[in-house]
């Protein structure tokens, strides 16, 4: 395979280009795989904390906010090293017993990082709720997002108001909110 | 909590109207409800990501395919591997003198891009026959798609408005070269316009359409999905010019 320039790895995310994820999972996954699987973690966390990884470097893509001291690879592996170690302190280990021969080549901001990686986990967690809601409530919440005009929402969505595509909006609303809150995961988000 | 909710929505909105200030004042003293307020905030922001939500599910895709067919080939002798390398090599050479000899080409691009739509997590949202569409997922994942079409099909005769199902049925009939059932139940879905699976259904009927040599069909389809920037646009950019 051509090997790709960190140009055009970044650029490939920032399109959701399939190509160059393939890419990346086969060049780059075994290393941050090793990484974990040598510190108590199983094969499906790597492959979370890869893939989670990976998101939230797409959102500073998205946002302009990345910048590269360092290459891709470098980047990707310390990103995925400092969500590791925020499960690893969940499960009680201490961030010195971690066992990492790559330690010395770590250049991410470290702050910023921690802000976006905690962000992402409870984003997740919303939208895994959001996706296991109804049709009919992720569609009325997605116009609602989407500012699409109150009469054309009734319409769309074949209610008899737009005081009941309201009304809608805040029902389904609530269930959202309540199976979030219902995780444990979110009470554990909040700390 | 249905009230809190209400509330704290049209506040957002800043619909409260007369009762705008007195919601402020009992948010300066309430601790929970500045964080019921703060993470409808967030639910709202998170809800908007759409890309994130596609790009995961497109992660979790290729992350299986590399995690299933890893330890495959580890386990594989030498000599196997010799004799797979040179049969593989034997049908590449094969395929690739049948795509240039005929004007194949459109079954390379639509192998290409080809990738079957996976959505798991939906299953809660799905009305009674949820274990008929459970049975239906699991043979669609064991690549058994006859049987997964059987289970689909059994549903929609039931729920013909349920276009998760009718978009993995398509799925299931490209896997299975029925090209025209596929593009039949694709385009039922777009005249829907369902919100949720719209887009996935034009660009899968675009490649139905290159699979099946309509290559004009194809590419009105694709120039659509260009032009709408739906989520499939650089896809959609990059096969128009092959075709």
């Amino acid at each position: 395979m051509k090997q790709k320039t960190d140009e055009e790895i970044l650029k490939g995310i920032l399109e959701r280009d399939n190509a160059i994820f393939n890419y990346i999972y086969e060049n780059l996954y075994n290393q941050v795989k090793y990484m974990i699987v040598s510190n108590s973690g199983s094969d499906e966390e790597a492959q979370d904390v890869f893939q989670e990884a990976l998101i939230v470097i797409y959102n500073k893509l998205v946002n302009k906010e990345l910048e590269l001291y360092c290459t891709f690879k470098t980047y990707l592996y310390s990103v995925s090293r400092l969500m590791w170690l925020k499960q690893l302190e969940k499960k009680k280990y201490k961030s010195e017993e971690i066992y990492d021969e790559n330690m010395t080549d770590l250049r991410v901001d470290d702050k910023n990082i921690l802000d976006q990686i905690e962000t992402n986990e409870r984003f997740r967690l919303y939208q895994k709720y959001f996706k296991q809601l109804n049709e009919d409530c992720r569609k009325v919440l997605e116009l609602f997002i989407n500012k699409v005009p109150l009469r054309e929402i009734a319409e769309i969505m074949g209610y008899s108001s737009e005081k009941y595509a309201k009304k809608r909006k805040y029902i389904c609303k609530e269930i959202l909110i309540n199976n979030i809150q219902k995780d444990p995961k979110y009470k554990e988000l909040q700390k | 909590m249905k009230i809190i909710i209400e509330k704290i929505e049209k506040y957002l909105e800043g619909e409260l109207q007369s009762e705008q200030k007195e919601f402020e004042a009992l948010l300066d003293k309430d601790e929970d409800l500045k964080k019921l307020v703060a993470l409808n905030r967030e639910i709202d922001a998170a809800i908007a990501q759409k890309e994130v939500m596609a790009l995961r599910t497109q992660l979790e895709k290729i992350a299986d395919k590399y995690q299933k067919h890893k330890p495959i080939v580890r386990k594989l002798s030498t000599n196997k591997l010799t004799w797979i390398a040179t049969a593989a090599a034997i049908t590449a050479f094969a395929v690739s003198f049948l795509i240039f000899q005929g004007n194949n080409s459109n079954q390379q691009i639509f192998d290409t891009y080809y990738s079957s739509f996976q959505n798991f997590e939906t299953v809660r949202g799905l009305p009674a026959s949820s274990s008929a569409y459970n049975e239906g997922i699991a043979s669609f994942k064991q690549n058994e798609y006859n049987k997964a079409i059987r289970s689909f099909e059994n549903i929609l005769l039931l729920e013909p408005d349920n276009n998760l199902v009718r978009l993995y049925s398509a799925m299931a009939y490209l896997e299975t070269d029925n090209t025209n059932n596929a593009i039949e139940h694709l385009n039922i879905i777009i005249e829907s316009q369902d919100v949720f699976y719209l887009e996935h259904a034009q660009w899968y009927l675009g490649l139905a359409y290159i699979k099946s040599g309509k290559t004009s069909d194809a590419k009105r389809i694709l120039e659509n999905i260009v032009n709408n920037d739906s989520f499939y646009a650089s896809e959609a950019k990059k096969v128009l010019k092959k075709l």
